[in-house]
């Protein structure tokens, strides 16, 4: 049961965990190992969002109780820093976590918190050999977000509900996560708790400004502008050769960025040896979201932390961010492509 | 429409208002009314809107008072119903609407009134059959109700459907027209038959006019299935042919699939066509729409003076609208024509054309309120204009 509540701290169930302990939000903003601990986690898991490439599996999960309050701190922070992308990220990095535990159980706790999480959210299911059961209205609620015909009402409505497989009911569970995640923030907070809360606020704020400036606008994507790091994952993946997950978030992320439909994002992954449609589905479109820019690629300093940065060139002396990379040199481009014979004559 | 025409369908209305007759929906205090008044404007339809009831005599007295031409509610409850921003209102949910209505129907020929009605009528059968089949719900959970116009509502209070937003109540849409039904993903699914399987309710549908399709042609005589089956894409006339000796065979279409004798590009437009006739044509944006003002059943509607009937499911089956609906009586007024037209208003059909004549009031009413005719009060004969 505890273990539950650290690892889905969103639920209603750990709510009345939060508003049975004698703990008070304001006892950590005072000084201590244990709100240290609170701050720093917390702190973590906003940065996880902004960055996005933190693997949620590098977490440590032993305490529990730091689990479940760093959420509610979490919340605190973004509230106060009230960005609405950043609190999207947030919300999509808590699907993702929610989402890879899930996966990541062993089978009989799988099970377990599939079927605590769907009564948290209140999804009456009736589950036989594996396939669930869900009314169409939970269904609808939560498969918004989800492309593909196999997410289509029209396909599967049979008297009232729908039949799904388990890997499917993880993924309305991820998206149910997300939801609760978002619903209520940012809080209203008073002035002076975000005050007390700066120290904290105020790093994160920047590093979110920061990448929120790498944005690139949409447009045809042209891989001839794209960064020699973002190229040599390229030639990885048609190789045949597994990425490591920030490698794969680096260009799932990348991509996104610069306007590349979910579609064609997952078409690049197929020739991967450990190619799993419905996971990388999954994954790109989560990173991806309705605007592609849910994620921010990472800058070259965590590329070159996970040495993903390779072959830098020229261009990349003066550029940060490999974004910034493609911008400089997709200005160019069309300066060179531009057919002088298309204008008026 | 003329000030005269205009104050005796008001003084009708009013008539009609005067007595206790009204309907409320649930949670009325929690809906947003809407009204269009005979005045200066009408027929223009200039809308009174952000009104808040709090009891059923309120609403009798305004509605007795003013007589409106037409009376809407929002299908949404809202915290504030009457304030005059909608970001103010607070939505707390909203009923989900059908709109079955004639415009969508009749794309070509324009029918009488009465068989326009009758399309529409059969077509709200299709829909109730889809709610009750495929979505699971009750008889008892929607109203049916005759817009007073040209076609039907269906509204369903269900809670689970309430809070849905306007996405959601898509994909209920675009089940109910088969938007996003793919023969290729359906046949995919199924395997090695190149049918669909039972997989949703819709596979089941297409599953069984396809049955149907197949035991129609075995009762015809060869010659006239042969040329039916060979307007079906990639079916040349020698297929068609083996295909009605195979097909003969069985009164079930097993010997057809196994024989494998049908392409199946013929499969999947089989498919394409059975989902064009089983699907419903509902007004899509109607449904989608968590913000919808709705006539309110048991009121009038000003554009035909008929009364937008709620009606039960054993209602509707026997429900006849140019009989059913029609409040007004059978004494005769005078009118002025201004168009030839004819009303099928209970069991008679009168055909006018232009002048002076007397009708009885209820189809008095109906031409006047379409715009088809002018009051004539008999003392002023003499002094038109
Ligand atoms: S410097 Fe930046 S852009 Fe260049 S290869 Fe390294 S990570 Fe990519």
């Amino acid at each position: 049961m505890e273990e539950y509540l650290a690892l889905f701290p969103y639920t209603s169930a750990a709510a009345r965990y939060v508003e049975a302990s004698t703990r008070t939000f304001e006892s950590f903003l005072t000084v201590g190992e244990f709100s240290k601990l609170i701050l720093n986690r917390s702190v973590e898991r906003v940065t996880r969002a902004i960055s996005g490439d933190t693997p949620a599996s590098l977490i440590e999960r032993d305490d529990y109780e730091v689990e479940i309050f760093s959420y509610v701190m979490a919340r605190a922070l973004v509230s106060c820093i009230n960005e609405t992308l950043l609190i999207q990220r947030y919300a999509n990095a808590e699907a993702q976590d929610a989402f890879d535990n899930l996966r990541h159980a062993d089978e009989p706790s799988r099970d377990e918190y599939i079927m605590s999480l769907l009564e948290d959210f209140r999804m009456p299911v009736s589950v036989e050999n594996d396939a669930f059961r869900l009314h169409f209205t939970d269904f609808v609620k939560y498969t918004g977000r989800l492309r593909g015909p196999q997410w289509r009402l029209v396909n599967l409505l049979n008297r009232g509900s729908v039949t799904l497989a388990k890997g499917e009911i993880i993924q309305i569970l991820a998206e149910a996560v997300r939801l609760k995640v978002l619903s209520g923030l940012p809080l209203k907070l008073s002035g002076k708790m975000c005050e007390e809360l700066s120290p904290y606020t105020s790093p994160l704020k920047e590093a979110f400004s920061q990448v929120s400036s790498h944005l690139v606008d949409s447009g045809p994507v042209v891989l001839e502008a794209c960064p020699p790091c973002i190229k040599a994952l390229l030639s990885q993946v048609k190789a045949g050769r597994n990425l490591s997950h920030p490698a794969r978030f680096a260009l799932t992320s990348f991509l996104a960025n610069v306007g590349m439909k979910a579609d064609e994002i997952v078409r690049i992954y197929e020739t991967s040896p450990d190619f799993d449609y419905d996971l990388t589905r999954y994954q790109v479109e989560h990173i991806r979201g309705a605007s592609g820019k849910d994620y921010i690629a990472p800058g070259c300093s965590t590329m070159e932390t996970y040495g993903n940065c390779v072959e830098s060139d020229g261009l990349c002396k003066r550029v940060i961010h490999p974004l910034s990379y493609y911008r400089v040199r997709n200005k160019r481009h069309e300066g060179v492509q531009r057919n002088p014979r298309e204008g008026p004559v | 429409m003329n000030a005269k025409t205009k104050a005796f369908l008001e003084s009708k209305f009013k008539e009609y208002y005067h007595n206790p007759v009204i309907g409320l929906p649930p949670r009325f205090r929690k809906r947003e009314w809407a009204f269009v008044l005979f005045d200066s404007a009408y027929p223009r339809l200039v809308m009174r809107r952000h009104k808040a009831f709090s009891s059923q005599k309120d609403l009798q007295a305004y509605l007795g008072a003013v007589a409106p031409a037409h009376v809407y509610y929002s299908t949404a409850y809202y915290a504030y119903p009457s304030a005059t921003r909608m970001q103010d209102k607070k939505w707390e949910g909203a009923d989900i609407i059908f709109d079955l209505d004639a415009d969508k129907l009749l794309t070509d020929s324009a029918p009488s009134y009465a068989l326009m009605l009758q399309a529409v009528k059969n077509e709200t059968d299709k829909l109730l059959d889809f709610l009750v089949n495929d979505f699971g719900f009750d008889y008892a959970d929607f109203s049916i109700v005759f817009s007073g116009g040209r076609g039907y509502h269906v509204h369903l209070r269900e809670k689970r459907l309430v809070t849905l937003g306007s996405h959601e109540r898509r994909e209920v849409v675009n089940y109910l027209t088969g938007t996003g039904l793919e023969p290729e993903y359906l046949l995919r699914r199924t395997n090695i038959i190149p049918v669909p399987g039972d997989n949703s309710c819709w596979e089941i549908r297409i599953r069984t006019w396809i049955d149907k399709y197949f035991k129609r042609l075995r009762e015809l005589d060869a010659e006239m299935a042969i040329t039916e089956l060979a307007a079906v894409k990639a079916i040349g006339k020698r297929r068609a042919k083996e295909i009605v000796d195979v097909m003969s065979q069985d009164t079930t279409i097993q010997p057809l699939l196994q024989s494998r004798l049908m392409p199946l590009t013929a499969w999947k437009s089989l498919i394409r066509e059975a989902i064009s006739q089983i699907k419903v044509r509902i007004d899509v944006p109607v449904t989608a729409d968590t913000k919808r003002l709705i006539r309110l059943p048991t009121s009038l509607h000003g554009g035909s003076g008929f009364r937008v009937t709620p009606l039960t499911f054993d209602e509707f089956r026997s429900f006849k609208p140019l009989h059913d609906a029609v409040v007004f009586a059978d004494r005769s007024v005078s009118v002025k024509i201004l168009k030839p037209a004819i009303a099928e208003i209970k069991g008679e059909t009168i055909k006018v054309h232009q002048g002076t004549t007397e009708l009885p009031e209820h189809t008095a009413v109906y031409l006047m309120a379409r715009g088809l005719a002018e009051y004539e009060s008999r003392r002023l004969k003499s002094d038109q204009k």
